[in-house]
């Protein structure tokens, strides 16, 4: 089980990454610069403001968990913490998927399907490794 | 690195009651008309973007007060998340002086003075976490 978790969490670090290779296209696909131009300044630096926050704290996440892997895998209280608070969150994400963000709104075409069906997949499996690492370690 | 750690409580607290105000300012700045405007595609985005930010500032606020000793040097994963949260919080610093729009900031004066000094006490405090909770 622990060399499951030592690829897992290697796996997951960098598939932080991938998230945010998909989120520095967003602006672009999704057309925000014609659609915030019509929010006043505020509501649309606001807007960018939380995309900015939002792109830093997964940096942190897939950071934190290459970086402190050991530790993470090791499961003090911290890591387990840590842990529990990333699975969560990928896990609201995946649920806000399929709720909010359904794929009736997203852009037409194949690729956004695709790309619609990967990000949710990816989505899906980090709320798995952290929550099945904080399983892990509270059950030994 | 005990002498951070109250100063990290409390850094807890104000992360919720940031995240707290979250609350108000979607009504405060019109969120709901404003956002008629938009594509259904980055409505959502926008909505999704405030609901984490909220979600991310609770948990701060109660990693804060839970794990202050770890943040406070007590482990090297507290260490390293000190520091995130003060590249987080100094980086709002840095946007709500320069970044932000200055009319709004002109009519809120009284709330402006008061983010912008929660974001640097956050910054200032993570930032004496992450570097060893000035032993």
């Amino acid at each position: 089980m622990n060399k499951l978790f030592d690829v897992m969490l290697w796996l997951a670090g960098a598939g932080q990454f991938c998230v945010l290779l998909a989120s520095v296209q967003v602006p672009y696909r999704m057309g925000w610069k014609e659609d915030l131009a019509k929010l006043r300044p505020v509501n649309r630096k606001l807007m960018w403001t939380y995309g900015f926050f939002i792109v830093m704290t997964i940096i942190a996440f897939g950071t934190l968990t290459l970086v402190l892997h050991d530790e993470m895998l090791r499961g003090g209280r911290t890591a387990i913490g840590l842990a529990t608070f990333l699975g969560v969150f990928w896990l609201a994400r995946v649920v806000l998927d399929f709720t909010v963000h359904t794929h009736a709104d997203w852009p037409r075409g194949i690729r956004f399907v695709i790309a619609h069906v990967l990000l949710t997949t990816l989505f899906v499996v980090l709320a798995t490794t952290y929550l099945s690492l904080v399983v892990w370690h509270v059950c030994n | 690195m005990k002498t951070v750690i109250p100063y990290l409580v409390v850094a807890g607290a104000i992360q919720w009651l940031i995240a707290s105000a979250n609350l108000v300012i979607p009504r405060k700045l019109r969120y709901a008309e404003n956002l008629e405007r938009l594509t259904p595609i980055v409505r959502q985005v926008f909505v999704v973007h405030a609901i984490y930010i909220v979600g991310v500032l609770l948990f701060f606020g109660a990693m804060s007060m839970v794990f202050a000793t770890d943040l406070a040097g007590g482990s090297a994963l507290g260490r390293c998340v000190s520091a995130f949260l003060a590249a987080f919080w100094l980086a709002r610093v840095g946007v709500q002086l320069f970044y932000y729009d200055a009319a709004t900031k002109r009519a809120n004066r009284i709330a402006h003075a008061a983010f912008t000094a929660m974001f640097a006490y956050l910054g200032v405090v993570f930032a004496v976490a992450a570097l060893g909770g000035a032993r």
